[in-house]
């Protein structure tokens, strides 16, 4: 099983590190996207009724989206403060307006790929199409399960380990804090992988729905599996939905204190619809309940997911769990640590891949001769291990840097992203590799610490994001300063 | 698995390949039976919610079931058995 999981591990490791940190940043998806606009930080200490913002809502695309096939709506919540509406049809567009005003903000907030392309990358890669980068990253977590089994299996007595470390003794410290990281994070490690094939399954796994349901059987089983409201709303003309009356049922229905996103299907004409939808706050599910009404008199029209049978309710909360809705402030903080924990593993893994295989005793005279395989592997690991960090540093700074109004900005901050990483890595093909980890190291700690600095000044709304940077940024810097002695 | 270094070339691309292939395939022929057995009792749409939730576990056991059988012939041996027992039973005794 040892041999298994080395090869596997060495296989695979770079690109679980990748899908360990994206996915870390994914949990705080909304909150990043908060911090790269930070036109929006002075917004985060408003508070503005639900019922109020949804009303403004419905007057500004009353007044500029009259004639389209259906509104979204966005009510602000602390992750996210400002009022997002969208529409869709001939012309589709989306607008951020203050939920204050119920207009545009003054100084128009910038456009990011904020939070969710990360968050993209951890589910569908990048560089290859986003099927196959969803099932590449699908099998990866079979792979994660069975690295993390034979894991134990290897290290039998790793839990007893774990209370003996060693400091300065080589690949025996790497070991050990391979082994730490592996037991310390191991309910974390468990439940993410198993919850994340969960939501992956149908995908890898399509035999089962083409045994029961035909060969092209998916729509009929996505159609039994997630069931749409399916009656029309009357034929009405000309009504402006009043929106907070159906609030307060959707509230009392659901004993939430808020509602989740809202949609008018053909606002103001034939059959138009008003779906809300549930705000997964605090509780682990997927499969989100919603209620939808007749625009014109407010009539219910159907519910959905509210009485789900006992394996669509496990299938939702399983689910639920790995994309971590229900995580309240401390839990997410959790949440974000623990998979920069499982990141740890990863890369500590490898560096004792290549510690155990480094030569340090050579009978001949001069530097001993290290195997190609060893010296490829000792230096990728410098350009995806200490390269990742300063890339997404750079990703945060160039979203600061590029003017706001510049055209293609999400572009421009991915490309600097992939440009700073692509450096990264030739400098650690080329230079000498202690040099390139505290170079890339000290970068990314100082990026990372200067950026979190940055954000505690410029507003109250990110602090959590502007603490975590902080923290990144210091134990980054504090892991070179360690590898200069 | 305790030497691995006596583990031939041939042996190791026969035990990647029946991971691969022959631990995917048990997992799939393990889905199509679990889910079938399970229509009787939950309906057609939670039998294929919850009998393809055992699959990618299969897999994985499948991977690490390849590389500790004591020779890879075992290995091919133990999945195409397993696979086709279930997949005789989904047309069988379920049809």
């Amino acid at each position: 099983m040892g041999w298994l999981h080395n090869w596997l591990g060495l296989l695979l490791g770079w690109l679980l590190f990748v899908i360990f940190v994206t996915g870390s940043f994914g949990y705080y998806r909304h909150e990043v996207t908060l911090m790269m606009t930070p036109e929006l930080h002075d917004l985060a200490a408003v508070q503005v009724p639900q019922v109020d913002a949804a009303q403004r809502g419905v007057e500004w695309l009353s007044a500029n989206a009259s004639g389209a096939e259906e509104w979204g709506i966005l009510l602000p919540d602390e992750k996210s403060p400002a009022l997002r509406v969208s529409w869709s049809g001939l012309t589709p567009g989306e607008q951020i307006l203050d939920p204050r005003t119920g207009h545009p903000l003054a100084v128009a907030p910038r456009q990011t790929g904020g939070g969710d392309f990360l968050y993209r990358i951890h589910s569908d890669l990048h560089f290859i199409s986003p099927i196959a980068g969803r099932i590449l990253a699908s099998l990866i977590a079979v792979a994660l399960l069975v690295l993390l089994i034979t894991g134990l299996i290897t290290h039998r007595h790793i839990v007893r380990n774990m209370f003996r470390f060693r400091r300065g003794k080589g690949w025996r410290t790497r070991l050990d804090v391979h082994n730490l990281t592996a037991v310390l994070g191991l309910p974390f490690h468990l439940f993410i992988t198993l919850t994340a094939l969960v939501t992956v399954m149908m995908l890898v796994m399509p035999w089962g729905v083409a045994s029961v349901y035909g060969a092209n059987g998916i729509g009929a089983f996505a159609e039994e599996s997630f069931p749409q409201v399916t009656v029309k709303g009357r034929v009405e003309q000309g009504s402006t939905p009043e929106l907070a009356p159906l609030i307060g049922r959707a509230l009392q229905h659901w004993r939430t204190d808020s509602v989740g996103e809202i949609n008018i299907e053909h606002p103001g004409a034939h059959g138009s619809r008003i779906t809300l939808a549930h705000p997964i706050r605090g509780i682990a599910q997927f499969r989100k309940p919603s209620m939808t009404f007749d625009a014109a008199d407010g009539r219910l029209l159907g519910t959905t997911n509210d009485q789900l049978s006992t394996v669509s309710l496990l299938h939702s909360q399983l689910f639920g769990l790995h994309v971590g809705h229900f995580a309240g402030p401390t839990f997410r903080f959790a949440l974000f640590w623990l998979g920069l924990v499982g990141a740890a593993m990863v890369a500590t893994g490898h560096l004792l891949w290549t510690a155990k295989r480094w030569r340090i005793n050579a009978n001949v005279a001069g530097p001993p001769q290290q195997r190609p395989a060893v010296l490829i592997v000792h230096r990728l690991n410098a350009a995806v291990f200490a390269g990742l960090p300063l890339a997404i540093a750079a990703y945060f700074w160039a979203n600061r840097i590029i003017p706001a109004s510049t055209a293609e900005r999400p572009v421009l901050e991915q490309n600097a992203m992939f440009i700073v990483w692509g450096a990264a890595a030739a400098l650690a093909l080329l230079a000498p590799a202690r040099f390139v980890w505290r170079t890339l190291l000290y970068l990314g700690g100082g990026a990372l610490l200067t950026l979190g600095i940055l954000n505690l000044s410029t507003g109250p709304g990110n602090l959590i994001m502007a603490m975590n940077l902080c923290i990144l940024g210091a134990a980054s810097i504090g892991t070179a300063l360690r590898l200069t002695r | 698995m305790r030497r691995p270094a006596a583990m031939s070339r041939c042996s190791v691309a026969s035990r990647v390949a029946a991971a691969v292939l022959g631990g995917y395939g048990m997992a799939a022929a393990a889905v199509i039976f679990l889910t079938a057995a399970l229509v009787p009792v939950l309906g057609r749409v939670d039998a294929v919610w919850l009998g393809t939730m055992p699959g990618t576990l299969v897999f994985a056991a499948g991977i690490m079931l390849a590389f500790a059988a004591r020779t890879a012939l075992r290995v091919w041996a133990w999945m195409v058995g397993i696979s086709a027992v279930l997949v005789a039973l989904r047309f069988t005794v379920l049809a």
